[in-house]
């Protein structure tokens, strides 16, 4: 499904200031694998999801998805078969337009975008029986802008964005980090009932530490661009917060 | 105030009025700030003064608003491609284009389009050449408007403005920024360009010279447009821009009424601009406020070069 080849991503290179925020990672994700990363900051979880989506082309290495060696492919290219959802509820939404035209917006993904009508009666009905599985009363909201939205609100359409059309992939890039608990803990419910009815594989950076444990099929750690743990479900079951905990602070 | 005053402050902001269509297009729906208009307007001008000279009336509103497009074009290419600064990209441009308008003009710093038959004197006769006027514009504007409107509710109409409203999300939705942009900028500048050549035709003379100021004549225009009517639709955001254009003419004509000196309209209309961006500054608490909302700026990213 996505084979992530040796992979380096260096900033600045030759300078003072080099970094090296991906040293060599390989992470190999099955069709339908749910995976959870974790890994202090810095340590280089940010630049290994930039890289796979295209906003940063990487030094050496290779990513391919689904067959396809996507590598150098333009990030809106390769946008058509990635859901992303930011950490910053603002980062997902066009805030000065409405709830249908952002999910227009996202529905026109892999489409054409040319001059038709960018919403049809037919679209409007989809929107509201996709935003109905929300339970955020937003399907009766259609016509009111974005910007009006909650954070969290923000971020559970978002999602349903980044899934109205299926995606090969989907990445969560902290996605609950700024919401309050109990909105996190919605958003993380909408997440999990997403991605398993539609069986979308899913790589999650998370720093809970419970829902890393909790979400999904296996956890990667990641320290200092290199990944340092990749446990799968037995031997995760084993692990506990506690564990993960110290393994972080190595 | 005369009635012909009236009716001329009238004719002006419905010509002015496309192009501060075109203005609202760079500046708030792509939300980034485009110089190139000071000479693309005269780019329009230029063409119509020379097509309705020596070639076909007819084709004056097509060749003007491909000029734009073409303007507007090479300031996309420099930003877009070679990777220069907005800002300095349309300066650029600007400049490059006021040698391409001498020799659109042929050579001449003006042009007087009076032996010729305009587009307002194919219809009507001598008397009522005014209110003809008025409703050709009307005609025209209400044409412009329509279209513009219907493409900013298509698909691609929606992709130009995700890429004005959030460019990291458009791209991540698969929208083509880098084609959004180009495409907002040629038609955007068409726009200015169509505005340039309808005051020549207007006004029987193009002067290379007509198109200093216009951007803050346009930016004055859509924000007294967004005082008078607030837009939650595209239509009403578009309304309010050609409203604003014609209150800013009926603004200047009183002002010339009490006697303030036509020399003075550009310090004018300099001071209302800044007067409205430093009042929606305190609108949205203070000058250390939400910068998302603060005039121009309104992501706080405008004067950032491409990534
Ligand atoms: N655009 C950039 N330019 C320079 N350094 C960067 C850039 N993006 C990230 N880095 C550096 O790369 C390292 C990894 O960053 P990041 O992937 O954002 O970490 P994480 O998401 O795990 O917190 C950090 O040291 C960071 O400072
Ligand atoms: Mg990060």
């Amino acid at each position: 499904m996505l084979e992530v080849r040796k992979l380096k991503k260096i900033f600045a290179k030759k300078s003072f200031n080099e970094k090296i925020a991906l040293a060599n990672i390989d992470l190999h994700l099955g069709s339908g694998e749910f995976v959870t990363v974790v890994g202090g900051n810095g340590s280089g979880k940010s630049t290994l999801f930039n890289c796979i989506a295209g906003v940063e082309t990487p030094d050496e290495g290779r990513i391919v998805l689904d067959g396809r060696d996507i590598t150098y492919l333009a990030e809106h290219q390769r946008a058509v078969y990635i859901g992303r959802v930011f950490q910053d509820p603002l980062k997902g939404t066009a805030y000065d337009m409405t709830i249908e035209e952002n999910l227009s917006l996202a529905y026109s993904k892999g489409g054409r975008r040319g001059l038709s009508r960018a919403i049809t009666k037919a679209d409007i009905r989809k929107f509201q029986e996709r935003l109905s599985t929300l339970n955020l009363d937003l399907e009766k909201r259609l016509k009111q802008k974005v910007g009006l939205l909650s954070g969290g609100q923000r971020q559970a359409l978002t999602l349903l964005m980044a899934t109205l059309v299926k995606p090969k992939l989907l990445l969560l890039d902290e996605h609950t980090a700024a919401l309050d608990p109990s909105t996190a803990k919605l958003v993380m419910s909408l997440t999990a009932k997403v991605v398993n009815e539609e069986n979308i594989s899913t790589i999650m950076i998370t720093h809970n530490l419970r829902d890393a444990l909790e979400f999904g099929s296996r956890t990667v750690m990641l320290s200092s661009g290199r990944i340092t743990m990749d446990i799968h479900e037995r031997e995760r079951q084993l692990v506990t917060t506690d564990k993960l905990f110290e393994q972080l602070e190595q | 105030m005369s009635s012909y005053v009236i009716l001329g402050a009238l004719a002006l902001g419905l010509i002015y009025g496309i192009l501060s269509l075109g203005i609202y297009i760079s500046f708030r729906i792509l939300n980034i700030p485009d110089m190139t208009v000071d000479g693309s307007f005269v780019t329009g001008a230029a063409i119509s003064a020379v097509v309705t000279t020596h070639y076909s009336l007819i084709l004056v509103i097509p060749l003007a608003f491909l000029g734009g497009c073409l303007a507007g074009s090479i300031t996309a290419f420099l930003h877009i491609k070679l990777k220069i600064q907005l800002l300095l990209s349309g300066i650029l441009t600007l400049s490059a284009l006021y040698s391409v308008n001498i020799r659109i003009m042929e050579g001449k710093p003006n042009i007087p389009v009076l032996q010729q038959t305009t587009i307002f004197e194919l219809w009507g006769s001598a008397e009522s050449q005014q209110s003809t006027s008025i409703a050709v514009l009307g005609v025209l504007l209400a044409v412009m408007f329509c279209l513009l409107c219907f493409f900013l509710n298509t698909k691609l109409g929606l992709s130009l403005r995700a890429t004005g409203n959030n460019e990291q999300m458009a791209r991540a939705l698969g929208v083509d920024t880098n084609m959004t942009k180009w495409l907002g900028l040629a038609i955007s500048n068409g726009f200015v360009a169509l505005s340039g050549a309808v005051l020549v035709q207007y006004q029987s003379f193009a002067d290379i010279s007509m198109g200093t100021g216009v951007i803050v004549t346009g930016l004055a225009s859509v924000i007294i447009g967004e005082v008078i009517l607030s837009g939650s639709t595209i239509f009403r955001g578009l309304l309010a821009v050609v409203l604003g254009s014609v209150a800013y003419r009926y603004i200047i004509a009183g002002a010339i009424q009490i006697g303030m000196p036509p020399t003075d309209l550009k310090l004018m209309s300099s001071l209302i601009v800044i007067i409205a961006l430093s009042m929606s500054l305190l609108h949205s608490g203070g000058i250390r406020g939400r910068r998302r909302r603060s005039g121009l700026g309104r992501n706080g990213t405008d004067f950032t070069p491409p990534q």
